[in-house]
């Protein structure tokens, strides 16, 4: 059984709006108070009416769809309450056996009561037990009844440490037994250390990354997660170079970064506080730390379990440092001790600004990737360019958003391409004869030189596609690749039907294909040609989340990436991403499970030339 | 004196099931829902308790006046009026009683009942009404004893007539004027014995031990 979700519901000023995908495991939702983690359950269990989204489980529509309601007591799902919610007024075993109907089923349920070690308090009331025996019968009351899906919310917070642990394990335990899937709510980093498969991280009602757990503690987790965990420290400020070198300007100190594909301009840096050091001011800087040095004055430092957590001041900003505690009680630190914190230049996170708000603003969601191809492409073009540099810096070009005839004419039969509803616009620039394109959802008119553009901050998308489109039209001008402008009526469905035959005619047909990004003649003929059973594919538009296309049903395309790239040996991936900033994402992640990924579309022609991606396109072909 | 207690059981047989589901009603409703001018509606239903049976007599009989469907009722100087009157300022009591109890009722066992498979009425039979029954109870006798001791609105609505409105306190402030204090003291023993029932009954209805866990 999978519980699927999207979520849009509103109460006060507060608003939620996620989506999620429970399996079978352990999904820790996590986020601070007051993100809507409660809400989320309350939604899922149908105690609070769904406003807008779906809720599926399996087949069954649960909520959504123009009214869909279920009430709780349909929906065939356990919840174990913060405040365990047990009936005063029974007994244990009239507790455990509340959900379950009288007959044969009671028996069974009555050996949740050996089960969870309460033999001999069945006639107790709740308020003669301890915490911990309490605990043990909320959870066989919610499980006595052999839910399908079990939520839990928070149900630990009350308890002391060994205890705490005792559950979690029993927890675990059950859920490996039961292989439902359990959606567990904490705002505590130990309940994810111990119980998590993975882990939807949420702030503000909204999902801001969802990761395997195993991935979180192997370096994977993005500082976005991080910020959510409460951990590290995220400074905003200026890239400047200077005397050769690109440095983050923090009040009157400078922290060197490491140049690759850093600009300057304002940004957020992100310091790991686990990549921090304490450096020793009676003795010199170590070389690779040197530029990365910041001096603060300690304001506490507490010891936990080998390590210990700096809180430093820094300028006017506190900077965190998780160390081993052995470097610290090399120094006497005291309150109000002057200290020296180290950072390796790799080691700093840049965040573009632009690309850290697609993280909130739930439109285009995704863990935040400091590599970004397209700042590997302009910097590849300006070294191609080369002596012709001065080409960009004075010639004028004009940007402009193509309208729909223009941009793909007649595309009959087709009437959801995104650019036909409004999602996304063609802009288009011309450079001398080269014409370049670019999908983007923020179209813009604009005039100036190439150089102009070159030097505009990504943060913005509407840059992103200004600088595409530019790219698409120097790499056209100058002939290092083809087709960079859009296909009209009836060529983007040829085009898929020739690329799905080629990777059919290539590979074989034993493949899972997976497309990356909603185009709907991709998915029409890839879907012939391989069967919709083997087609898997994922967009970030609402709108086609969730629902079936062509006989394949649209996955989530931040949550459900993972299990797009764990199941598909062949991946479309549309250039489109480019414009977003979550190519860099998807792309790495397909890589990581050694997915076949192609590129395909307009979009990303002159970027894959310069950064050698694989790229279908049935004209350039 | 006979006339009167009878008179007296009558209004009692028939306010103590309207107290319990007019009050009860209200309170569930009060406590459970929220919406705007909800503090206003409580202020303004339990406001009877806190004026002074004239005033709440000469409301009535005001209304009567004004109202024409009010007048067809005919209760006026009649046995519905004795009946009725005492109704307004004992029902305060079973509602504050009522209110309270619903709000004691964690919403969270509500929903966990329904999470465990119950409808809506399941869930109000097996789990909200065995928790709060006691206090229901408890408003229940209280309200009874306001009721049948009432005095001043019983006589502005419906006079003391006896053999048709002369409930027992009536029948002792009748007693009383006519000089006869030895008569108005077998009703005054009566009325005080229910009272002490009703009280000890009160205290009876306290908590269990179940009660005292949040």
């Amino acid at each position: 059984m999978s519980l699927e979700a999207r979520l849009k519901h509103r109460i006060g000023s507060f608003s939620l709006d996620l989506s999620l995908h429970l399996r079978e495991g352990i999904t820790v939702l996590f986020g601070p108070s007051g993100a809507g983690k409660s809400m989320t359950l309350r939604l899922l269990g149908g105690l609070l009416r769904l406003q807008e989204g779906y809720i599926r489980a399996g087949d069954r529509l649960l909520a959504g769809n123009g009214g869909v309601h279920l009430p709780p007591e349909k929906r065939n799902m356990g919840m174990v309450f913060q405040d365990l919610a047990l009936f005063p007024h029974c007994t244990v075993e009239e507790n455990v056996l509340f959900g379950v109907a009288s007959g044969a089923k009671r028996k069974q349920a009555r050996e949740w009561i050996t089960r969870m070690e309460l033999q001999g308090m069945e006639k107790r009331y709740p308020h003669e037990l301890s915490g911990g025996q309490r605990q043990r019968v909320a959870l066989a009351r919610a499980l006595a009844p052999e839910p399908s899906i079990l939520l839990m919310d928070e149900p630990f917070s009350a308890l002391d440490g060994p205890l705490k642990s005792r559950m979690r394990r029993e927890v675990k335990r059950l859920q490996r037994e039961m292989g439902i899937p359990l959606l567990y709510v904490t705002h505590s980093v130990e309940d994810i250390g111990a119980l998590a498969d993975q882990v939807l991280f949420v702030r503000e009602g909204r999902d801001v990354a969802f990761i395997e757990a195993s991935r979180l503690w192997n370096g994977h987790a993005s500082p976005d997660i991080w910020n959510v965990l409460g951990w590290g420290t995220l400074l905003e400020g200026k890239i400047e170079h200077f005397q050769g070198a690109t440095w983050f300007a923090l009040g009157n100190q400078r922290l060197l970064l490491s140049s690759h594909g850093v600009f300057p301009g304002e940004a957020r840096i992100f310091l790991p506080p686990h990549k921090m050091h304490l450096l020793d001011p009676h003795r010199p800087v170590e070389p690779e730390l040197q530029g990365g040095v910041l001096r603060g004055i300690l304001r506490d430092a507490a010891y936990l379990r080998g390590r210990c957590t700096l809180h430093v001041q820094v300028e006017d900003t506190v900077v965190e440092a998780d160390l081993p505690e052995e470097h610290c009680l090399r120094f006497s630190l005291e309150e109000g001790t002057p200290v020296l914190l180290g950072i390796r230049p790799e080691a700093v996170v840049v965040m573009p600004r632009g690309r850290e708000k697609l993280g909130v603003s739930g439109k285009r969601k995704g863990a935040v990737c400091v590599k970004d191809s397209l700042v590997l492409a302009r910097d590849r073009m300006q070294e191609k360019l080369g002596e012709r540099q001065e080409m960009i810096e004075k010639e004028r070009v004009v940007a402009e958003p193509l309208g729909v005839e223009e941009a793909i004419g007649d595309p009959s039969p087709y009437k959801d391409f995104p650019l036909l509803v409004g999602e996304e616009k063609l802009m288009e620039i011309r450079f001398r004869n080269g014409r370049g394109q670019a999908f983007t959802s923020c179209p813009v008119r604009w005039k100036g030189t190439l150089g102009e553009i070159f030097s505009l901050s990504l943060e913005e998308e509407k840059n992103r596609g200004l600088l595409i489109a530019s790219l698409n039209a120097l790499a056209a001008e100058f002939g290092w690749t083809e087709k960079t402008v859009h296909c009209k009526d009836g060529s983007p469905d040829l085009c898929a039907r020739t690329i799905a035959k080629h990777l059919m005619e290539t590979f074989g047909n034993d493949h899972v294909v997976g497309i990356v990004g909603y185009q709907p003649a991709f998915v029409k003929r890839v879907a012939e040609t391989f069967g919709p059973e083997r087609v898997r594919v994922t967009d970030l538009n609402p709108k086609n989340v969730g629902y079936q296309r062509f006989g394949v049903e649209i996955w989530h395309g931040e949550r459900d990436l993972d299990r797009l790239a764990k199941e598909c040996s062949l991946a479309l991936v549309t250039g489109s991403a480019l414009s977003n900033g979550s190519f860099d994402i998807v792309w790495d992640t397909l890589k990581e499970h050694q997915v076949q990924a192609f590129c395909f579309g307009t979009t990303i022609a002159g970027i894959a030339a310069l950064l050698e991606y694989p790229r279908l396109c049935f004209e350039a072909s | 004196m006979g006339e009167a207690g009878w008179i007296s059981l009558k209004v009692l047989g028939i306010d103590l099931p309207l107290l319990f589901l007019l009050g009860t009603g209200a309170g569930w409703f009060l406590g459970r829902h929220s919406f705007r001018g909800r503090e206003l509606v409580i202020l303004l239903l339990l406001l009877p308790v806190a004026l002074p049976p004239a005033v709440v007599g000469l409301y009535i009989l005001l209304l009567a006046e004004k109202v024409v469907w009010f007048q067809k009722l005919g209760i006026l100087f009649s046995f519905p009026g004795a009946a009725l009157a005492p109704l307004i300022p004992a029902f305060p009591l079973m509602m504050q009683a009522s209110l309270s109890a619903f709000e004691g009722v964690p919403l969270s066992l509500e929903q966990a009942a329904r999470m465990l498979g119950h409808s809506p009425w399941g869930v109000f039979c097996k789990v909200t009404f065995p928790l709060v029954w006691r206090q229901l109870a408890a408003g229940l006798a209280l309200a009874g004893v306001r009721c049948l001791g009432d005095f001043g609105t019983t006589l502005m609505v419906a006079g003391n007539i006896p053999g048709k409105t002369q409930t027992l306190p009536l029948y002792i402030y009748g007693e009383v004027e006519a000089l006869n204090l030895s008569g108005a003291h077998g009703a005054a023993i009566l009325l005080t014995l229910f009272g002490m029932g009703s009280l000890l009954f009160v205290r009876s209805m306290r908590s269990r031990g179940w009660n005292h866990v949040s």
